[in-house]
């Protein structure tokens, strides 16, 4: 069964093929640069998505080794 | 992307718009007057593009979400720690500041009106239209018309 930390960790994966930058964010944990250009079929705001996720990414604690 | 039962968005979306309430004073619930503020402040922090959008209907104190009710209930009955940091994101922190300065100025009368006006015109009321809707609904002075439009501009 998939957990709330997997499913995230997919999720921001998925945010990740959006925009390529979002990847540093996994290696240089919340080190974060973006552009608007995320993704114009989202439902909300590129930028307030990807902070939406890194909030639960941290929470979840996604970002540890 | 998992909701919770309870919400009617996720819990990081909810615990976001809780964050920004918070970090602006507000955020209560215990008063009809910090109930009306809350609904106020999210729908300019969505306006802003700080938080996630809510479905707005036009109630008798303005734009009310009763899904944005319904989640601050279930997220202060759960007690869930709402943290207050900042955006990770320079520009959202600098929106973020713009909202904090727009808040902060304003009465809760004024909130109401400003917000109501906007949503009228957002809704498709012509100026005219809106003006006329807002004398009846809040019995708006001129004044406060005057102060609306001209604040209306600082709304992205």
């Amino acid at each position: 069964m998939t957990t709330l930390k997997e499913a995230t960790q997919k999720e921001f994966r998925e945010l990740t093929l959006i925009e390529p930058s979002l990847k540093s964010c996994l290696k240089k944990e919340k080190l974060l640069i973006l552009k608007h250009s995320v993704a114009k079929s989202l439902q909300i705001d590129p930028l307030l998505k990807v902070e939406i996720s890194i909030r639960k990414c941290d929470k979840l604690g996604v970002f540890e080794k | 992307m998992i909701i919770q039962s309870g919400f009617s968005r996720s819990e990081e979306e909810v615990l976001l718009v809780s964050s920004v309430l918070r970090r602006l004073d507000s955020g209560k619930l215990g008063s009809l007057a910090h109930r009306i503020l809350c609904q106020k402040i999210q729908y300019l922090a969505q306006h802003f593009k700080i938080t996630p959008p809510y479905s707005y209907g036009l109630y008798l104190h303005g734009p009310y979400s009763p899904d944005l009710a319904k989640d601050l209930f279930f997220l202060e009955n759960q007690k869930t720690p709402v943290s207050q940091e900042q955006f990770l994101s320079h520009e959202l922190e600098e929106r973020f500041m713009r909202l904090k300065e727009f808040v902060q100025s304003k009465d809760l009368r004024s909130m109401e009106i400003i917000t109501t006006l906007h949503w009228l015109l957002q809704s498709g009321f012509s100026s005219e239209q809106a003006i006329l809707k807002i004398k009846e609904l809040k019995k708006a002075t001129p004044v406060e018309i005057k102060f609306a439009q001209e604040t209306l501009q600082k709304i992205p």
